[in-house]
């Protein structure tokens, strides 16, 4: 049988025809005339013509139906970027004695030659151009077969568990024939589900928050054999069981693209934290030693040179795109327990610490590609300021290069959600903390309540602060004094970067701190566009559930149009408007 | 870290009762961070030298060493010796920078240098003390005072209310606008209409 692939013309990969490329060769067509199912995105020679043509290939389509004796894929590598993808799907569909064929690609090492597949594959033909695989064992993720059983793990804090336990009941609501439920550490007081989850790694002590640690945890204790680790902010859709039956078995490291919508009747929607891409940072050329000092490993994601690290730019991923630089960010993996604790995460990185990146990374290189399932979406429950960019955010469009993308919905005064998970109560004292620590005792300030509520007062409120201050310019003292600033103040995380532009900007050039912390800070002035009256801070952790109202039906209508028609440019899912409604409404956090 | 700002003629005039004076202020509340000026006429106040037939503990740094003086590089300083100098300094120990007949300008830069070289170290000197012209003490103490912390300076209520109307109006535009045409791009604008209507006034842009 011969497949014939094509790219979808709109994903901009270099066209595969007769004018570009090699005509697939006579020796091959007469493997597919012997029985052997031939897949090619080469032009077949005049007169020939495939048993089957699949079009408008794109990264979210599987392969798990190719399957027999033998299989032969000529020059894939070469003529696709979607080969990692291809090629694990067939490894996993192939039975075990099958052959595979790869041939017509001039690489040394093939993508089926990586760790992953090293004990199920034995290399019993390998010349210039030709690669011949015998699957000898059962894959990894094959091993652990079957939809039915999962194991949510989520990683928690002892805050408030209002968030936690929206979180906890949806999933709880979910059909998923076999489940549990596993948290890593102990929820706040207010967890309402002590009896219907297990709780695991009480022992991982913090601060620094190890998530690495604690994930990987979550993945050694669980009992099924498919995961689903998210965060306590991670809302899943009600048809998440529907959603991964539909993608089908055998998954890589595999997650759902995420929505935030900033107001309350889902008309602002802005994508969160799901998947990324990075073009550069593979290629990063700085390395330093991971906390443990191993010298036979300096790594790119050292502690030391994350700030240059974070410089290589970070993007959002599309999911009908697939680049060796597209990692899953730590909000939601789905994937098979074997698979996770084969590439666990690395446990000498802390949060915030690009562990994300270093474990797909690091995954793809063992031969666990990332990729999305396009049947559903999830919504975030919060949005950090950092990540959710009034201005927008720049998401790789289908056709490549990102782009600066921005609802827009966004202008409009619509009632919005707060803007940091706070409460008013929270933010006033840690102003005062702040205060208190750093504001030269001749000259004490008082933060008034207003600070909390009111945009332009907060700004006042630290204006008077930061002109007060008295801080020693040594480096332990200036980075807390940045830190504390950070947490207390701002209550937002900054970039790596900008704490290195304000510790230079202060020490060599002698700048003041309301010049770097407040004027130069696009953190703050993101927070004001966000909120340009007030409505920063919340009352409650509850003002983040959603109504229903017929206007957030409305909204999300539109909203569902808008991404639609932005299918190929912000959020892909399979299906038409319909689809789109559905799966917003599907996810929405709704107050119960 | 106290820092003091003596100047030359109450150095040069009476040492023993200005160092007397320096350590007593040294002495007196060694954690708390102050800058200090000291004249003639404070260290006159001085009753006597307590210190008197003790071991100074003042450790005196030749500003002249950190300042290469050939005719090529005249007052330029040595940002090498400097940095040198400050890995030495240690804790518990009182430095004394000898800055006599040094313009503004090279003093100023040699306390950045210092400033940097500070920067890294874990532990800092009980005191620093700089000696200068008396002729200089209003334009080199306020650069002293804050050269290792970073020290209060309140702003006026019109700076504060301006800066937050400026904070505002960027942040309205970028609601408004998003990125692409937003602060940065007003701001090149109005900066590039404003350098043209100036070389236009100059006769330097001849517009066709």
């Amino acid at each position: 049988m011969l497949i014939r692939l094509v790219h979808h013309t709109g994903l901009g990969y270099s066209p595969v025809n007769k004018k570009t490329a090699p005509l697939l060769p006579e020796s091959v067509l007469e493997l597919a005339r012997r029985g052997a199912m031939v897949i090619t995105f080469r032009a077949l020679l005049p007169g020939c013509h495939p048993d089957k043509q699949i079009k408008k290939l794109t990264a979210v389509e599987r392969f798990l139906w190719a399957k027999g004796e033998q299989l032969v894929f000529f020059g894939l590598e070469t003529d696709s970027p979607l080969a990692p993808l291809i090629l694990w799907d067939a490894a996993h569909a192939a039975a075990v004695g099958s052959t595979l064929f790869l041939m017509g690609d001039r690489q040394n090492r093939s993508f089926l030659e990586r760790p992953y597949f090293s004990e199920a594959f034995d290399l019993v033909e390998n010349e210039a151009g030709r690669k011949v695989f015998i699957k000898r064992a059962l894959l990894p993720a094959e091993r652990d077969a079957g939809l039915d059983a999962w194991t949510f793990g989520i990683p928690v804090g002892p805050e408030d568990a209002t968030l936690l336990n929206a979180t906890v009941k949806r999933i709880l609501e979910l059909d998923v024939p076999q489940k549990e439920i596993l948290l890593c550490g102990r929820p706040g007081v207010n967890f309402k589900y002590f009896d219907q989850v297990r709780i695991v790694g009480e022992d991982i002590t913090a601060p620094p928050v190890k998530i690495c640690t604690k994930k990987n945890r979550l993945a050694q204790e669980a009992s099924h054999p498919n995961l689903c680790i998210i965060h306590d902010r991670v809302f899943l859709p009600s048809n998440f069981y529907e959603a991964v039956k539909r993608f089908g078995d055998s998954y890589p490291l595999t997650t759902m693209q995420s929505l935030f919508f900033d107001d309350k009747y889902n008309l602002i929607p802005r994508r969160y934290s799901d998947f990324g891409v990075s073009y550069r940072a593979k290629a990063s050329v700085a390395k330093g030693l991971m906390r443990d000092n191993d010298v036979s490993a300096p790594s790119t994601f050292a502690p030391t040179v994350q700030p240059q690290f974070e410089m290589s730019g970070f993007f959002y991923g599309n999911a009908l795109r697939y680049d060796m630089g597209n990692y899953i960010t730590g909000s939601m993996y789905i994937c098979k327990r074997s698979v996770w604790n084969a590439y666990p995460q690395n446990e000498n990185l802390h949060w915030v610490e690009f562990e994300d990146v270093e474990q797909s990374y690091r995954s793809v290189e063992g031969g666990v590609p990332g990729r999305v399932n396009p049947f559903a979406l999830t919504q975030s429950l919060i949005s950090r300021p950092v990540l959710g960019s009034v201005a927008g955010v720049f998401i790789e469009p289908m056709k490549g290069p990102p782009r600066l993308t921005r609802a827009w919905s966004e202008f409009l005064p619509l009632p919005r959600k707060p803007v940091i998970k706070a409460t008013y109560d929270t933010a006033l004292t840690g102003m005062q903390r702040f205060a208190e620590k750093y504001v030269a005792s001749a000259d004490p300030v008082t933060i008034s309540a207003a600070a909390a509520f009111r945009s332009p007062k907060r700004i006042e409120a630290i204006i008077n602060m930061l002109c007060r201050l008295r801080v020693p310019l040594q480096e332990r003292g200036l980075r807390q004094f940045i830190s504390d600033y950070e947490k207390w103040v701002i209550c937002d995380q900054f970039p790596l970067t900008f704490i290195e532009h304000a510790c230079h900007r202060m020490l060599v050039d002698r700048a003041s701190a309301v010049q770097v912390l407040v004027r130069e800070n696009g953190i703050l002035r993101n927070q004001v566009a966000n909120r340009p009256k007030g409505n920063i801070f919340c009352g409650a952790l509850s003002e983040y559930l959603q109504k229903r109202s017929p206007l957030l039906t409305a909204g999300t209508c539109f909203s569902a149009l808008y991404l639609l028609a932005k299918r190929k440019r912000m959020v892909y899912l399979k299906g038409g408007w319909l689809t789109y409604f559905r799966a917003l409404m599907n996810s929405t956090p709704f107050e119960t | 870290m106290k820092t003091i700002y003596v100047t030359s003629s109450a150095w040069l005039g009476d040492r023993p009762r200005c160092e007397s004076l320096v350590e007593r202020i040294i002495r007196t509340n060694p954690d708390e961070a102050e800058s200090l000026i000291l004249d003639a006429a404070t260290v006159r106040r001085e009753a006597t030298s307590e210190s008197e037939g003790l071991e100074s503990r003042l450790i005196e740094v030749d500003f002249r060493t950190w300042v290469n003086e050939t005719l090529t590089e005249g007052g330029v300083i040595n940002i090498e010796v400097i940095r040198r100098a400050t890995t030495k300094i240690a804790k518990n120990k009182v430095f004394t920078i000898n800055a006599i007949g040094f313009d503004v300008n090279t003093i100023n830069r040699a306390l950045t240098q210092l400033r940097i070289g500070f920067y890294t170290l874990t532990d800092w000197p009980h005191g620093l003390v700089l000696i200068g012209d008396d002729t200089q003490l209003h334009q080199v103490s306020p650069v002293l005072a804050n050269t290792f912390y970073i020290q209060p300076s309140i702003i006026s209520k019109a700076v504060m209310a301006s800066t937050v109307r400026q904070i505002r109006l960027d942040a309205f535009l970028l609601r408004v606008f998003g990125r692409r045409i937003s602060v940065d791009y007003l701001s090149k604008w109005i900066t590039s209409r404003q350098q043209k209507k100036q070389q236009k006034e100059m006769g330097w842009y001849f517009e066709e």
